[in-house]
């Protein structure tokens, strides 16, 4: 969580920042950097159930259809 | 009050061997690969043979008649696209690994193979968009944008030598010795999972099992009492551990689940290459004026970088840079978090650069090291305060150590008649290394009436040696010695723990186990000081015993046996945010210097590395024994990465050819250098961790010790016979 | 691995009969490490395994005033360090001294060693049509092919004979002794060993139902290998070269040198000889016999480094052989 508000999330979304930080994984220096690989929980794979990349940016969005709020 | 560390240390910084050290010699220690349950299957994972197909027929009817086999479960069904040679498509569980492999055979697949890039240099020339899809976009280059800081070129302009040039280093895999896998177990009656997981996060992988299966996470056990190596490729129960359990709960027995050496080199993660264009400029006094790079590599099918932007230039402080990287998204097994991610690879691009400039400037690298340090800023135990005194007083260290005074001579010259060439070189890398866990970190001493203790957590020990840490900083708040602690670690149940990863367990660990021994043993005292006559505040602990102020000792067991029918229990955390509040039982951020000392036949290329000087501060160091194991096992896997490592693709089957030991070189016990390690030892600033910075400038000393040999450098790692020849050859001879 | 039947005859006579005339069906099984390795991998999918390890007289080593001779069952770590190999054939005991690492040296035999099928990347990996394996061919040639050949001529696949022993066997003139349905016959190592060009034929000249014996060394020359290694341990070399003559009033005869890992089969270096013969041996003209090594050579798009160190093995295993001083070891 941080100051700007809540930003909803795609439970299903993990990496190993989040693994390691838990909610704080936007402060792993590895995340800042960009040097993560994201994983759908959902598939296990870096895809997810609609065969595209999960990753912060696609995995926040409401509207995409395998999306599930915390 | 505050609880810190005690200011007279009997164990913590001292040499002592693991305490389950002789377990693992012996083969007593079970490995998740060891465990084998009552009525246990086997399980193995179809993969795609294809780098990029999609699935048009998937029949298998007929393997799950095959003999012996129990469950199968379909995890890419017809019409998904798979995007690497390797892949998850289909599992099936049998009774022996023979029959699921049989099985796993007659199943009948039908692909359409579609195009594949797996060079990075094949993106530049035409890109397929073969990548997996972000929305519509199927690029394979994602190009990055460009970062700068002052004036790039006024700085190559007041330089008196400027250097321009190419280096790099190739995909490496992580190669943990025992692969990723897991046995599941569910229970008959009450939807218990029992995982036994390859795994750096203990807690988190039961977590995620709960998760994937909606059960309570309490009804989820995760069991790592040891594993063999992670390096940040273990993170979870990850596939094939998800389809383990799945397999168990359909065929209603355990299942055994891991993966082969093929399977585990391809599909088990790796680190992210990185090739650039270097230019740095720089004053004859050492200063560099000026430092771009623009650099790409490749997280396979991923999409992390390869290096860390924000730490380019690495560790110097130079006022004019610009950086920029490009990642190139291969059809290849996606890169993975490998010890001190981007560390290795800014280390490279930076420091060759480093030795190359001071060659053109005509003056011992050294001069350049020291100028660009950088500046500390305040007082205190923080990083930023004592960054340039570690530094140099690292370099001063590693310097006496390697011999350089004597040693170095100018890259090429003064090097004698033979064919062998020495030389020497060095490099500088940093890390982080700090508390983590929200909550914080648990730890639970318990004390019991007979004498014994027990020390519980549910971190794990990826043979780091944590379960000799909460040992040894127990039994010196007890008193005891670290083999009367009986440390109960790897287990989701024994409370909340973070995984293992940036180096972060150690200083969330030791500092939760000092709060959890001395509440432990305060509350002791607070039981057995009215049976002695005494106020608790009387009470102190000396080696073997309870002392009184009025000079009466107690030993250990008979003092325990005054806690009557009880147990005694003392709890203590540790997290990031405890680390802000109560400075200095941990800290973060670290310094290293590494020194390499090489012989080059210069008629065959090849590279004998001879000698390497390690040089590591780690803040408070608990057991110096294991520091020193650290490093030698992070500065090893720095001599293969210089030497050895490489993935090799092949661009007309998509496939990786050398996905095992053979063609992939692992250093074996000739190849390995003699290791001097130093400690620098700063209890001042409490713990932190040391798994990974060990790892980061091997290579780039390597490097500049070979160019310090043949005076011609060798640009891209893995440093083959074929490479070192191509630059001597280059060089035209000596 | 595909499942099969597993069988331990006493005599040859009775491993003889249970051969095939035909490659693939039935398999040899002496220390295992090649063959386990193709089971696995589905490369080699015999529905019979027959062990050797039962049969007496198929080991050890015997030494008479004029050669040694060695049976096929030998382990490689018992030839490394015989001391009569290790007298008279110091080529012999160095190369079987640096086969794989001493897991290997105690399971691997003399015949497993010749017998070997090769390490191409491409021919041991059961996903990619290897031309050795029905395909329309060689995908080292345009792939990648940084540890084959550099000696490439009229070879339809291109990988190198993975056997360090065959260079030095072949440089003594050894002589292996083999027996099929028809009885004994001898081979010489020179003619031991064939490049193969498809699915059904191997690296070496026996037919699928014959086996090796033994071998036998004639003694009394210098001889030596050296290796060029990227790893020293647990490494197969990049390139290998053998060297055998009589030193007689300081000038080489009779000299043979064989180089391995530079072509489908181990090949006789017939220039370099030639260049040595009647020659003192020294720096000059052992790097001159290196010079000619490398006449003919035709080097893939990644082997091209070797030539290089064609040169530099066989100037050094002259050296060695010769009991020079060993320039690059100062």
């Amino acid at each position: 969580m941080n100051s700007e508000g809540y930003k909803p999330r795609c439970i299903h979304l993990s990496c190993k920042s989040m693994v390691v930080y838990g909610d704080d994984f936007e402060n792993d220096p590895d995340f800042e950097a960009g040097l993560v690989d994201f994983q759908c929980t959902k598939t296990m794979k870096a895809q997810g159930p609609d065969g595209e990349d999960a990753c912060l940016e696609s995995c926040s969005n409401p509207n995409r259809s395998c999306f599930q709020e915390f | 009050m505050a609880t810190t560390w005690p200011k007279q240390r009997r164990l913590i910084g001292t040499d002592i061997p693991r305490i389950d050290g002789a377990d693992k010699a012996t083969g007593h220690a079970k490995y998740s690969y060891d465990i084998n349950r009552p009525g246990m299957l086997h399980a193995q994972i179809l993969r795609s043979p294809h780098a990029h197909a999609k699935i048009k027929k998937l029949d298998y009817s007929k393997a799950a008649k095959m003999p012996g086999v129990k469950a199968v479960h379909v995890i890419a069904d017809v019409g998904t696209e798979l995007f690497y040679a390797g892949d998850e498509i289909f599992a099936l569980a049998a009774d022996t690994e023979e029959h699921c492999l049989d099985a796993l055979r007659a199943v009948e697949i039908e692909f359409e193979v579609l195009p594949f890039l797996v060079k990075e240099e094949d993106v530049y020339k035409k890109d397929l968009m073969t990548a997996p899809p972000r929305g519509k976009d199927r690029k394979n280059l994602l190009p990055g944008s460009e970062q700068t800081k002052g004036d790039v070129e006024q700085g190559f302009q007041q330089a008196d030598a400027v250097v321009e040039a190419f280096y790099g280093v190739n995909v490496c895999t992580h190669q943990c010795l025992e692969s990723h896998g897991l046995v599941a177990e569910w229970s008959d009656n009450d939807g218990r999972l029992t995982v036994w997981a390859s795994t750096q996060a203990v807690y988190r992988t039961a977590q995620a099992l709960a998760k994937e299966f909606g059960i309570p996470q309490e009804n989820v056990t995760c069991i790592t009492h040891h594993m063999g190596g992670g390096y940040g490729s273990k993170f979870g129960p990850d596939i094939q551990g998800i389809v383990c359990a799945h397999l168990a709960k359909k065929a209603k027995r355990p299942v055994k689940l891991m993966l082969n050496r093929a399977d585990e080199v391809t599909c088990g993660g790796n680190r992210p290459s990185a090739f650039g264009k270097v230019k740095i400029g720089g004053k004859k006094d050492g200063t560099i004026t000026a430092y771009t790079v623009d650099c790409y590599g490749t997280p396979g099918i991923g999409a992390s970088r390869s290096v860390n932007l924000a730490y380019l230039p690495y560790v110097y402080e130079v006022e004019n840079y610009s950086r920029k990287q490009d990642i190139l998204r291969l059809n290849a097994g996606s890169a993975r978090a490998m010890r001190a991610p981007g560390h290795p690879q800014n280390c490279f691009l930076t420091d060759s650069a480093v030795d190359d400039l001071a060659a053109k400037l005509g003056i011992d690298p050294t001069i350049i090291r020291r100028k660009n340090l950088p500046k500390s800023e305040g007082q205190g135990i923080d990083w930023d305060a004592v960054k340039n005194k570690i530094y140099n007083d690292e370099i001063d260290i590693a310097l006496k150590l390697s011999d350089w005074k004597k040693k170095w001579h100018p890259p090429g010259k003064d090097n004698g008649k033979g064919v062998m060439k020495y030389g020497i070189g060095m490099a500088l890398h940093t890390w982080g290394g700090g508390a983590q866990g929200n909550p914080p970190n648990e730890c639970t001493v318990f004390i019991h009436r007979d004498g014994s203790v027990t020390a519980r957590s549910s971190t794990q020990d990826l043979g780091t040696g944590q379960r000799t840490v909460t040992a040894i900083v127990v039994a010196e708040i007890l008193g005891l010695e670290p083999r009367e602690i009986n440390v109960k670690i790897g287990e989701s149940e024994y409370g909340y723990s973070t995984g293992s990863g940036g180096s972060t367990t150690c200083p969330s660990q030791a500092p939760a186990a000092l709060k959890a021994a001395t509440a432990a043993r305060d509350a002791l005292f607070a039981k057995i000081a009215p049976k002695l006559g005494v106020k608790k505040e009387d009470l102190e602990i000396q080696k073997g015993f309870i002392v009184a102020k009025n000079g009466k000792k107690t030993p250990w067991k008979k003092a325990c046996s005054l806690i009557g029918m009880d147990t005694i229990k003392g709890e203590g955390g540790w997290s990031s945010v405890l680390a802000l509040e109560e400075p200095g039982l941990s800290n973060r951020q670290v310094g290293g210097v590494q020194v390499a000392e090489v012989e080059v036949d210069t008629e065959t290329g090849v590279v004998y590395c001879k000698h390497i000087v390690a040089v590591q501060d780690c803040g408070m160091i608990v057991n110096k024994l294991c520091c020193e194991s650290q490093v030698a096992g992070g500065v090893i896997m720095g001599v293969n990465y210089a030497l050895f490592e490489e993935r090799i693709m092949d661009r007309q089957t998509g496939r990786q050819v050398n996905p095992d030991m053979e063609f992939y070189k692992l250093g074996g016990i000739q190849d390995i250098p003699r290791i001097t390690v130093h400690m620098y030892d700063m209890p001042e600033r409490g713990v932190i961790g040391i798994g990974e910075p060990p790892t980061i400038s091997t290579a780039a000393a390597i490097g500049n010790a070979i160019f310090n040999a043949i005076g011609v450098r060798v640009p891209i790692a893995p440093f083959t016979p074929e490479r070192v020849l191509a630059a001597l050859a280059k060089k035209g001879g000596n | 691995m595909k499942n099969f039947t597993y069988y331990r005859p006493t005599t040859v006579e009775q491993a003889v009969a249970l051969l095939d005339n035909k490659w693939g069906p039935v398999e040899l099984l002496a220390g295992g490490t090649d063959l386990h390795d193709l089971q696995k991998e589905y490369i080699a999918q015999p529905d019979k395994v027959v062990s050797l390890n039962g049969i007496r007289g198929l080991s050890g080593i015997k030494a008479s005033g004029s050669a040694i001779t060695i049976g096929a069952n030998t382990k490689l770590a018992d030839i490394a360090e015989n001391s009569a190999v290790r007298k008279h054939l110091p080529g012999l005991a160095e190369a079987a001294s640096q086969v794989g690492g001493p897991q290997i040296r105690n399971m691997g035999t003399l015949g497993g060693n010749l017998c070997q099928r090769n390490r191409c990347w491409y021919f041991r990996d059961e996903h990619v049509p290897c031309l050795l394996r029905g395909g329309e061919k060689c995908l080292a040639i345009n792939g990648e092919n940084r540890y084959h050949a550099c000696f490439t001529d009229s070879y339809a696949c291109v990988m190198v004979h993975p056997s360090t022993l065959a260079p030095v066997l072949i440089a003594l003139a050894a002589k292996a002794t083999v027996q099929g349905p028809k009885g004994k016959r001898e081979i010489e190592l020179s003619r031991f060993f064939q490049a193969p060009a498809k699915a059904d034929e191997r690296e070496h000249v026996l037919a699928a139902n014959e086996i090796v014996l033994s071998v036998s060394i004639p003694i009394g020359s210098k001889n030596a290998s050296y290796e060029v290694r990227h790893k020293q341990s647990y490494d197969w070399p990049l390139v290998q070269a053998a060297a055998a003559f009589d030193l007689k009033g300081g000038k080489a005869s009779n000299v043979r040198i064989v180089l391995g890992h530079v072509a489908p089969v181990p090949l006789l270096a017939g220039d370099a000889a030639k260049a040595l013969e009647g020659q003192p041996v020294n720096e000059e003209t052992a790097a001159e016999a290196g010079k000619a090594a490398i006449k003919g050579a035709k080097p893939l798009s990644q082997t091209g480094y070797k030539l290089q160190l064609v040169q530099v093995a066989v100037k050094r295993a002259i050296l060695t052989a010769a009991g020079a001083k060993k320039y690059w070891q100062v």
